[in-house]
């Protein structure tokens, strides 16, 4: 069974757990951005948690199917429809695990919340792993290169359980996390969207930052333009203060790292991020707050939180 | 007795902060053992980072982690004959040292101003580079990338080495040690150190792959083609990173890595 892809929309990314274990070469974990997303992708076609799925920005993205297939699309909210050979069309929604036949197509519209889609296929997504890991890296260009229109993808058979017929999101829920909702500000005033928070384990070097660093963490900021599986910047409200000036000498960093470079504005490592970043990390996120990250547009409000843990 | 520091990183990793890179090398060495609970273990300048493979398996890791740390620095000196154990193994260990010889064409754009910045001739700079043996330190820039380091500078502040003198001079680890020219025979054997040597002001927009680069107090050579803002004494054919290969990496932490002046262009090739 293969899939062909007629459209690939802005990235379409083969991704699945990483590769973790290789940075002493400089080769970083990489990965899935939203991890849950493609976790729950995977598990709800019974398919082996390490096997490959799409990572798809901002939807655009078509394919078609020559033999029977189940897929799975989840992560970013947004129109799914399926077209079978005869011309009958069908909409969906992300959440919903979809059956289709020979011959139809597949198309992923933008989203409406969330900005990273993930499509998995029942079987998974074959191509040749490079160190054990099918994961596209961005940064070092290791991995399968980004689909692109006319690609033809093989899937594969790691099966491990049944898959759950007829299983959707209930009622189309959001995930918590995702894309900027409109609420109310905590004064009951306000109309703007509510700021994601972003919950901040403190270390490896809070003790290079005045306690009113995390106050100015802790107000609302926004996501940057500079935004991608490397790292996202945040505009925040003011400059976070450091105790010193200078730079750090390079030291091994994580996925959700904030950095805060001398110009005050944190810089969250993503799955792509290097292996050694050279500014003082006041914090690293929680992975839960990682996958929220990924899944956030350029504008969007966020915040960060101080967690013990 | 240790001066490490262990730095909680997330939900899922340790940082070591040591007290100098001869101090961070030696610990990565010894925390690569405890894989599989350390799943990646990166060596830097002064700190050593571990993850594990969730925050479920972090306290068992750190508890690993300090026992280490427990049992002190590495390379100790033997001070009686129950060490003596400790340190023949350590000695295996050190004769199991890859050695790697990189030909080099010294023909790099900043040939000149690094040999004018160290006040010596471009062909006693030369000298001097390929009789250096250096040291692969951690990596971190891009896959296949390694931080070398004058191997010297690792037995710095670690104590006294006892492996029988062949340190720093000429290999004597046979094979391709042998092929060598040591310091050209004008300095007994013995290779002067390098100075520091600053980053370019402002990084070059592409450094062409096996690029030979020196920074700071590291040589590196690069593996592919990037940005970088080392400053470029030669270029080398050596293979540095090839994902089709077995073993990717050319290079690996604690690598012996000496360069070998290829002259111009090799006419075999």
């Amino acid at each position: 069974m293969s899939l062909m892809i007629l459209r690939a929309g802005p990235s379409a990314l083969v991704q699945d757990l990483g590769r973790p274990g290789h940075a002493s070469l400089g080769v970083t974990a990489s990965g899935a951005a939203d991890r849950a997303a493609a976790a729950l992708a995977l598990r709800c076609l019974g398919t082996h948690p390490g096997a490959a799925v799409l990572e798809l920005l901002l939807g655009g993205f078509v394919l078609m199917t020559d033999a029977p297939a189940v897929v799975a699309v989840t992560g970013a909210r947004g129109l799914v429809v399926v077209t079978t050979p005869s011309g009958s069309r069908r909409t969906a929604a992300t959440g919903e695990v979809l059956r289709l036949d020979a011959g139809s197509t597949l198309e992923i519209g933008r989203p409406d919340a969330g900005v990273r889609t993930y499509l998995g296929v029942r079987g998974g997504i074959e191509v040749p792993r490079v160190l054990g890991s099918r994961s596209r890296d961005t940064l070092s260009g290791l991995g399968p290169p980004p689909v692109v229109a006319g690609d033809v993808l093989a899937v594969g058979d790691s099966v491990v359980a049944p898959w759950a017929d007829h299983w959707h999101a209930a009622g189309g829920a959001p995930r918590g996390g995702i894309g900027p909702r409109v609420g109310m500000g905590s004064d009951g005033r306000g109309r703007g969207p509510a700021p994601v928070v972003l919950e901040v384990i403190p270390g490896p070097r809070d003790d290079l930052f005045p306690p009113g660093a995390w106050q100015v963490l802790a107000e609302t900021g926004h996501v940057s333009g500079h935004a991608d599986r490397v790292g996202v910047r945040i505009d925040p409200a003011r400059p976070v203060p450091r105790l010193g000036g200078g730079e750090i000498p390079s030291e091994g960093m994580v996925r959700g790292a904030v950095q805060i470079p001398a110009d005050g504005s944190p810089v969250v490592f993503g799955p792509d991020h290097p292996v050694t970043g050279g500014y003082p990390v006041i914090g690293v996120l929680t992975s839960r707050s990682s996958d929220a990250l990924s899944q956030l547009l350029p504008g969007a409000p966020v915040s960060f939180r101080r967690v013990s843990e | 007795m240790t001066t490490t520091r262990i730095r909680r990183c997330g939900e899922a990793a340790l940082l070591l902060d040591c007290a100098d890179l001869a101090e961070a090398v030696a610990l990565a060495g010894r925390v690569e053992h405890l894989r599989p609970e350390a799943v990646d273990v990166v060596a830097a300048a002064r700190t050593v980072l571990v993850t594990a493979r969730d925050a479920s398996a972090v306290p068992a890791l750190r508890r690993r982690v300090e026992n280490l740390l427990a049992q002190g620095p590495p390379r100790h000196p033997a001070q009686d004959p129950g060490e003596v154990a400790q340190d023949v193994a350590q000695e295996v260990a050190q004769a199991a040292v890859r050695e790697v010889v990189l030909d080099v064409r010294y023909d790099g754009p900043d040939l000149a101003a690094v040999a004018d910045l160290v006040g010596v001739s471009t062909e006693a700079l030369v000298r001097r580079h390929t009789s250096i043996t250096w040291r692969a330190a951690f990596g971190g820039f891009a896959p296949g990338f390694f931080y070398l380091v004058d191997e010297r500078e690792l037995e710095g502040s670690a104590g006294v080495r006892s492996d029988g003198g062949g340190g720093a001079g000429v290999g004597s680890a046979g094979g391709d040690g042998d092929a060598i020219e040591g310091g050209g025979g004008s300095s007994g054997g013995v290779a002067e150190p390098l100075p520091s040597v600053p980053r370019l002001g402002s990084p070059r927009p592409r450094v062409p792959a096996g690029s030979v680069g020196l920074a700071d107090r590291f040589c590196a050579v690069y593996p592919g083609a990037s940005p970088g803002g080392w400053r470029l004494v030669g270029t080398t054919d050596a293979v540095l990173w090839d994902s089709d290969r077995p073993d990717p990496a050319l290079l690996a932490p604690g690598d012996r890595v000496r360069f070998r002046a290829a002259g111009p262009r090799d006419p075999t090739r």
